[in-house]
């Protein structure tokens, strides 16, 4: 039977991440919550808002994310990259990777005097990228293409959180269970050459957009404007499923991205309802709850839906060019619309679990096994947790459909 | 009261605005005003100023010293609580009576362009907070139990998710009791054919399910109905209408996984009238016969149309069923396999299968040669025939022509929609429910917990899901209802219900460690009026016969609501009462 | 400008205190003279305490809260919204101008808002420092059950 006073290790603390930590800790396991980023909350964070309630998404990931740090059985482990897991004689050992950090959190009082001496002004109260600032307690944010190592803030620190030669530390600890939660990344270069993503500035990935878009960023009355030159946006398109249900690429579809879509842009819809959006997609997926009530609501604000994959979506050409030219073939002809900003959605990678791990007994949830959005990855992760936890009495007789995550494949 | 307070100058920060000497002189120059020579003690004996009382050092010399000049409680003043306040609270509340002030994003940083009003400001803070100090009393120890725990769970529903949501309750050493209308457990899986992605079919995976379930020792009611469930001090009181006849039973929980049915295509696309017209479930009967070996594989269609967002995505059923496209793909594919001979065409609006292994299926179907049309849903589909179908009239909608597709079959795939009296058992739960008849949680973060109060949603109850979703929804239920038996977190879902100003509530036992006290009703001054019951969001205030108003434990979340409408201010937060409160706006406002 | 001009501002602990802390890490400039007083929930806010807020000395009130849907608290915030606008409307009655209780919900969980939301609060309140109406709730309200204040 596994030792019940052996912690359960959970990698990776998006939403996934800490329900299945807070699910644990609540009922009475203790939990090493490790996240690579210096704050809790993942991908998610990095949304302005979610669907389909049209939250702020930083609401409930805030909250969770204080919880897990002042609940006194989840020990939080942030700037901390999983490396590998294996099994020891009484459980398993994992190996984890701390990483040096200028500014050590547990220390900064966040007093300011490192952004006030910094000649470069790359420290800042927050990083920029992030529609919210989610560091609890927060920490200045090292923008690292600008500092220059001139080595002015540590001495400036009068808490000694600033060490400039701190180096990665490598440790390991004895867990009993692991829950792998690794979520998913947008992958750079974004594929599908054939949109250029990546290669124009108005040409952007769907988390891109967000931070563009984002109500923080938003000032009331002022108009979108193009990353490239700034004038202000009159047409704007989507384009679905770029890079997914590819074969070049990834064959999977990202489940999330139709929603997307239609939240960013009946977000802009009500922001400047004079601008024309059209989404362009392949399969309009809309089956989870509340989803085609949103999407209606969305076509209601304006918002052109179109079954159509373009072929080619490219910057226009020429002196007076200006915006992204996207070539449809339509009824076997070639059409040309423009669009001043183009949204690419799709493509989202799954962080897959490491083989070691996997074999070790890590549990995966949450998009990094199954696509999902909020509500399934938060589901996955109660799974994930219920199994830990059932485990414990000895009664399971482990049978298959018990095993794993939901006994897939 | 002695009472002490530690002013953190935030290395400088602070003290730029708010310089340490002025501000302890306007408190003293102000409690002494107060209190005048001939009454009481001033109320602050010592003010002792240090640069980083997040520091542990700092904050124990600091608590040290106060402490050994006869402070009996302590006001810190510094960062904001989710900077560096609350875990310096966590030492100093383990220590002593004290209470945090945010003077420095409420106060320092928000007021550097004038000085004078900081100084006001910090002083009336500080003094709100000596007051509230002041009033503060001693508090229980230990949150009460809860009133008359029975220790178990009622599932209601059978079908997968249920059997996964007691299962894992089972194992997690809670005690389960499942009730289902039906005779048989297994719900909907017991009518399922091949399942994806496990390729078992449903009843194999119900026997298991159900074996696990027997295995653990969960109390199964079969044939059983639950007509009624209301809140009770201490957990639910459900009407029971079983072999026993009608029983009332206790539960400390209660889980919904009563699932959802099919629609019948009635009324739509001629079924009942031609022949060949078929419901997705009908078809997945005949493959299952024929797959069993007891039906001959020619009786099966040779020419099958699928049509799917049959009585969806309409204004009757404004909503995608999420398990329709999936069904018709797994089908169509067994289809493929079985008749080899013949064709099969999906028309459809959109195919619904996102993720990994939803879009594996697609690939698969079309790789076996399952043909894929796109109808354009502005001109209603049509039946073709006289008695057998013959065809299937739609517009395609990507070259916008009218086809005639000849099919001697034309399965519909409508949406799951749950049973009236589901609707009826999720009123007296309490549980909203959209228009479109499942019972709704708090979404997206929250998606198996509405209230948190004891009652969870999983399964397809709560929105179609397939019998992958079902399962994981019934265990990721069962994980909150298990915390939430063991008391250990807040009722409103996860989050502790953290103070607003921490307490000395550190030194609570480590299962309780979590919650902080309840509110609670002075019997005393109770009226039984009625009001803290009728606005509790969590439905967590009773009303006794014999006596005041009490207050679950288990269900309270200390949002406050039932102090606000008190008339005689029998119900408060223990920690925050109404004279705390009152003696905080006095101290904010009065000078 | 007048230094009495206080304002008592409930603010429940979730999204407007948050707006206030990022307003406060922020350093954005805020007029002095309002006081806050965090709450766990907007719904904990009783007209009482209001009341009481106006008698000892608040030019204003201002309770802000969640968004409707957005309350933690399962939509305290929508109870407790009701009960203001029945306060509100009692208040008029009397003669006590309107602008003087403020409610907002789920407006200000941004520093720049909050800093916003609450600034044209103290302007509106700035506003009416001319008028007679607050003598009206000073010193003359007395609550049923207050025979717990002690001095």
């Amino acid at each position: 039977m596994p030792d019940t006073k052996q912690a359960v290790l959970v990698v990776g603390a998006g939403v996934a991440g800490m329900q299945a930590a807070l699910d644990l800790a609540n009922f009475g396991r203790r939990v090493h919550l490790v996240e690579q980023d210096s704050h809790l909350g993942g991908q998610t964070l990095r949304l302005d808002k979610v669907y389909p309630t049209d939250h702020c998404a930083f609401c409930p990931v805030w909250t969770h994310a204080f919880a897990c740090r002042e609940h006194p059985r989840i020990t939080v482990l942030t700037g901390t990259r999983f490396k590998g897991l294996r099994r020891g004689p009484e459980g398993d050992i994992a190996l984890l990777e701390k990483a040096a950090r200028l500014i050590d959190g547990d220390k900064c009082v966040f007093c300011g005097k490192c952004m006030e001496v910094c000649p470069r002004k790359a420290l800042l109260g927050r990083a920029p990228d992030l529609p919210w600032d989610p560091a609890q307690p927060p920490v200045p944010w090292l923008d690292a293409g600008r500092c220059d190592a001139c080595g002015k803030c540590g001495p400036a620190c009068p808490a000694g959180a600033i060490d400039a030669a701190r180096q990665t530390e490598t440790f390991e600890i004895a867990v009993g269970d692991c829950i792998f939660a690794g979520g998913f990344q947008e992958p750079r270069p974004a594929p599908a050459p054939e949109f250029g993503g990546h290669t124009h500035p108005d040409i952007l990935t769907a988390m891109a957009f967000e931070t563009l878009i984002a109500e923080y960023n938003a000032v009331p009355g002022e108009k979108l404007r193009c990353p490239s030159d700034g004038r202000p946006v009159e047409n704007l398109a989507f384009i679905q499923c770029a890079g997914a249900r590819d074969r070049r690429f990834l064959s999977h579809c990202s489940a999330v991205c139709c929603m997307h879509a239609a939240k960013q842009a009946s977000w802009l819809k009500r922001r400047q309802p004079d601008l024309d959006i059209a989404v362009f997609y392949t399969d309009l997926r809309t089956p989870g709850k509340g989803q085609e009530a949103y999407m209606k609501t969305a076509e209601k604000l304006g918002v052109r839906f179109v079954r159509r994959r373009p072929g080619l979506a490219a910057p226009v050409d020429g002196p007076s060019g200006k915006g992204i030219a996207l070539r449809h073939e339509i009824n076997a002809r070639v059409a040309t619309t423009l669009a001043d900003i183009v949204v690419l959605n799709g493509g989202l990678a799954c962080c897959p679990c490491p083989e070691e791990a996997a074999e070790a007994g890590a549990h995966p949830c949450g998009f990094c096994s199954e696509p999902a959005d909020i509500a399934n990855s938060v589901i996955q992760a109660g799974s994930a947790a219920a199994l830990i936890c059932g485990r414990q009495t000895g009664k399971d007789a482990s049978s298959p459909a018990y095993r794993g995550s939901g006994g897939r494949p | 009261m002695k009472k002490a307070v530690l002013f953190c100058t935030c290395c400088g920060t602070i003290s730029a605005t708010l310089p340490p000497d002025r501000l302890r002189d306007a408190l003293g120059a102000r409690l002494l005003s107060a209190y005048g020579k001939e009454g009481p003690q001033p109320a602050c004996e010592e003010f002792y100023a240090c640069s980083m009382l997040c520091r542990r050092e700092e904050s124990e010399a600091a608590l040290n010293s106060v402490l050994a000049s006869g402070a009996e409680a302590v006001l810190a003043a510094g960062c904001s609580l989710s900077a560096r306040g609350f875990e310096t609270m966590k030492f100093l509340g383990g220590s002593t009576l004290a209470e945090w002030a945010d003077i420095r994003e409420a106060c320092a940083w928000i007021h550097e362009d004038a000085p004078d009003g900081a100084l006001r400001k910090a002083a009336d803070i500080l003094c709100m907070g000596l007051a509230a100090l002041e009033r503060r009393a001693a508090v229980a120890e230990k949150p009460p139990p809860c009133d008359f725990p029975t220790g178990e769970v009622l599932v209601i529903g059978g079908g997968p998710a249920g059997l996964a949501c007691a299962g894992a309750l089972g194992k997690m050493g809670v005690r389960a009791v499942l009730a289902e209308r039906r005779a048989a457990l297994g719900g909907m899986l017991t009518q399922l054919g091949l399942l994806f992605p496990r390729f078992i079919s449903g009843p194999e995976l119900a026997e298991e399910l159900i074996r696990d379930v027997k295995h653990i020792g969960v109390q199964v009611l079969p044939k059983t109905t639950v007509s009624g469930v209301q809140p009770v001090p201490g957990g639910y009181r459900a009407v029971l209408n079983g072999k026993n006849g009608e029983e009332e039973r206790r539960f400390d929980a209660v889980v919904l996984a009563a699932g959802a049915l099919p629609v019948l295509p009635r009324g739509l696309y001629r079924y009942g009238e031609l022949t060949g017209v078929l419901s997705q479930l009908e078809l997945e009967t005949s493959l299952g016969r024929v797959e069993s070996g007891q039906k001959e594989a020619l009786a099966l269609p040779r020419q099958a149309v699928f049509l799917q967002c049959v009585a969806a995505r309409d204004e009757n059923n404004p909503y995608c069923s999420a398990v329709c496209c999936p069904t018709s793909l797994k089908n169509a594919i067994r289809l493929r396999s079985l008749r080899p001979d013949g064709s099969v065409t999906v028309v459809h609006r959109n195919i619904a299968t996102p993720g990994k292994h939803l879009e594996a299926l697609y690939r698969r179907a079309t790789a076996s040669g399952v043909l894929l049309r796109s109808h354009d849903p502005a001109v209603t589909p049509e039946c073709l025939g006289t008695e057998r179908v013959e065809g299937l009239r739609f517009r395609d909608a990507l070259n916008g022509e009218d086809t005639v597709l000849p099919a001697d079959a034309v399965v519909c795939s409508t949406p799951l929609k749950p049973l009236p009296d589901t609707l009826k058992l999720a009123g007296s739960l309490g549980l909203r429910t959209d228009g479109m008849g499942f019972a709704c949680a708090r979404e997206p973060v929250q998606p198996v917990s509405p209230s948190g109060a004891g009652i969870f949603i999983c399964g397809a109850a709560r929105w179609p899901a397939t019998v992958e979703h079902c399962l994981e929804q019934g265990r990721a239920a069962a994980a909150k209802a298990a915390a939430y038996m063991r008391g250990i977190g807040s009722c409103s879902g996860d989050s502790r219900c953290l103070p607003v100003v921490p307490q000395t509530f550190w030194e609570l036992m480590p299962d309780s460690a979590c919650r902080l006290p309840s509110a609670e009703v002075n019997g005393e001054k109770c009226s039984r009026c009625g009001r803290c019951a009728a606005v509790c969001p969590y439905g967590a205030c009773f009303l006794p016969e014999d006596a005041g108003m009490r207050v679950d434990a288990r269900k309270c979340a200390r949002c406050g609501s039932c102090a606000a409408v008190c008339p005689t201010g029998a119900a408060s937060l223990p920690g925050e009462t109404v004279a705390v409160l009152r003696a905080r706006i006095k101290e904010a406002l009065s000078r | 400008m007048n230094p009495s001009l206080k304002t008592l501002v409930f603010a429940c602990r979730w999204c407007p205190l948050l707006g206030a802390e990022r307003a406060g890490r922020e350093r954005l400039a805020l007029p002095p003279d309002f006081r806050l007083i965090p709450m766990e929930c907007a719904g904990a806010v009783s007209p009482d305490l209001i009341l009481r807020a106006f008698a000892d000395g608040a030019h204003g009130v201002a309770v802000m809260g969640c968004h409707f849907g957005g309350c933690r608290h399962n939509g305290a915030n929508r109870s407790a919204h009701t009960r203001l606008q029945l306060l509100s409307a009692a208040l008029e009655a009397v003669g006590i101008r309107p602008a003087r209780l403020f409610v907002s919900w789920g407006t200000a969980h941004e520093a720049r808002q909050f800093a916003g939301v609450l600034s044209d609060f103290q302007a509106r309140i700035r506003a009416l420092r001319k008028e007679k109406d607050l003598p009206l709730l000073r010193g003359n309200f007395t609550p049923g059950h207050d025979r717990e204040m002690r001095p």
